[in-house]
């Protein structure tokens, strides 16, 4: 079933669901650090080594994709640097 | 060879000025850019300016906090131009910038790259992969500078060598 496309949480949550069922074990070994955009409509997978490269070969290849983009081996696609562990809550994003 | 220039804004914080635009052939929007190295990814652009630009929606992507928690946010991708500074440097005001080299002219030139930008948070970030795509090497001191990494070779051996290039 189809995540509700409006809602970036349940887009990402559809994402993780297929990315820990089907790739997660191989990636990790494989791929470490590289980025893959998963198309949580079709299931479908593309690596790249930056965001960027990731998502755009990702729309060549599935045009009406909606992607979820996730770094392997980290728990996020993004996250703060090692330097900023120690930053106030007002530099990151969302707070 | 290029440079592009940037400048320290009130609080010492590294800033370019951008342009970013999308898909819509007129819209872009100029925006003064915090360069946040302690963060990854492209660009992070606040909701409320991208959603004039017409930026090419693509899906998701988490960001994980400091602690630990994650925060899902859209993912768009658009077009990033550097432009001269708009922003008169606070350096320059002070008299320090005045007596640091200047770029010849010839080389500051706007530089474009795309990418993917993170729709959220409260104002324009730039981040090392914004820094990684354009192959440039950051500088920040009195300045604010974005150079070719080709150029470091040629720095570092003038420096061994004064005078004979």
């Amino acid at each position: 079933m189809a995540p509700n496309l409006n809602n970036p949480k349940a887009i990402s949550d559809a994402g993780e669901r297929i990315y820990d069922e089907r790739y997660r074990q191989d990636y990790e070994r494989d791929y470490p650090g590289q980025f893959v955009a998963v198309d949580v409509l079709s299931g479908n997978v593309t690596r790249g080594g930056t965001s960027s490269e990731a998502l755009l070969k990702a729309r060549q290849q599935y045009p009406k994709g909606v992607f979820h983009l996730i770094r392997v081996g980290h728990a996020g696609a993004f996250e703060v640097g090692t330097a900023y562990r120690h930053v106030h809550t007002d530099r990151l994003p969302g707070q | 060879m290029s440079i592009q220039i940037g400048y320290l804004d009130n609080n010492g914080h590294p800033r370019l000025t951008i342009r970013v635009s999308g898909t819509h052939p007129t819209a872009s929007a100029v925006v003064e850019a915090m360069i946040d190295t302690g963060f990854t990814g492209f660009l992070m652009l606040p909701i409320a300016e991208a959603l004039p630009l017409g930026l090419a929606l693509y899906g998701t992507g988490n960001y994980t906090l400091a602690d630990g928690s994650s925060v899902s946010n859209f993912l768009a991708q658009g077009t990033v131009t550097v432009l001269a500074p708009t922003v008169v440097p606070v350096t320059a005001a002070t008299g320090i910038a005045s007596s640091l080299p200047t770029p010849p002219s010839e080389a500051i030139q706007p530089e474009t790259v795309d990418g993917i930008i993170v729709l959220g948070g409260d104002g324009a970030l730039l981040r090392m992969e914004f820094i990684r795509s354009l192959d440039k090497l950051l500088l920040v001191g009195n300045v604010v500078m974005l150079v070719d990494n080709s150029m470091v070779p040629l720095a570092v051996s003038e420096m061994a060598n004064p005078g004979r290039s």
